[in-house]
């Protein structure tokens, strides 16, 4: 089984970009692989913990939640999200903030690496 | 120790966040240390992303804050190569004249004008392709 990582900067909600990359995590982590995602820039404002659901929309927190529970790592760029006043403790349960290390180090051990840019 | 290329294609103009978020994760990478692998970053300019490499930008006098142009001196003396796409550097009318440089930095490569040819075998050559 291989290791994928994604790394995306898009804001949640303003297109379906995050929808496809959890889609695309669901499916490679029920086929047994690993997915890593990074989140830079907008792509923060995913991580906020209490988004409120509303009937027949998106609700990426707890897709978020039932992918850790399946294994998905997901992280926050720690520049990023400090820069936008978001800090780890507000963030998802199970989401740790990383620098760009991280980043780096693992899509030089990933079989795969997706990275989405802002549209 | 493996050297992987890291090719970084930056679209969005000076306006937006991306570009600097382009050159930090070439910065980024270039700064990494890992036991066998090491990256090397070239951030590629295109589209509309080539205005970013105008020399003389005045954003710290207009809005109060750093520019991309300081962070491509900063890029450039760090060893990042910084390519700008040839065609569409002519589509604006920006001459080589034009690019920024980090010559106060001490440090002579500046930015290669490369046509999209080029930039496009490099996007098939390179290890990593990140969009921004």
């Amino acid at each position: 089984m291989g290791t994928l990582v994604i790394g995306i900067l898009t804001r949640p909600y303003g297109s379906t970009n995050w929808a496809f990359v959890l889609n695309l995590a669901k499916a490679a982590l029920e086929k047994g692989h690993k997915v890593k995602i990074w989140c830079s820039g907008d792509a923060n404002f995913i991580l906020k913990k209490n988004q409120k659901p509303f009937a027949k929309k998106f609700n990426y927190e707890s897709q978020i939640k039932e992918l850790i529970e399946k294994g998905l790592e997901i992280v926050g760029c720690e520049s990023c999200h400090l820069m936008r006043g978001i800090h780890e403790e507000e963030f998802i349960e199970g989401v740790p903030s990383r620098t760009m290390t991280w980043f780096f180090e693992n899509i030089a051990t990933a079989d795969r690496v997706l990275f989405i840019g802002e549209e | 120790m493996a050297t992987k290329k890291v090719l970084i294609l930056v679209r969005s103009n000076m306006k937006e966040e991306v570009p600097n978020l382009g050159i930090d994760h070439a910065m980024g990478a270039m700064a990494v240390f890992l036991e066998d692998v090491e990256f090397q970053a070239t951030v590629a300019f295109i589209n509309s992303g080539v205005l970013n490499c105008m020399k003389g930008q005045k954003f710290l006098d207009v809005y109060g804050v750093e520019g991309v142009e300081n962070v491509i001196k900063l890029a450039l003396a760090s060893d990042v190569r910084i390519v700008a796409c040839k065609e569409d550097l002519e589509k604006y009318g920006i001459s080589e004249e034009m690019l920024t440089d980090a010559k106060e930095l001490g440090v002579e490569t500046g930015i290669e004008v490369l046509p999209w040819e080029k930039i496009n075998e490099e996007i098939k050559e390179a290890d990593y392709v990140l969009f921004f």
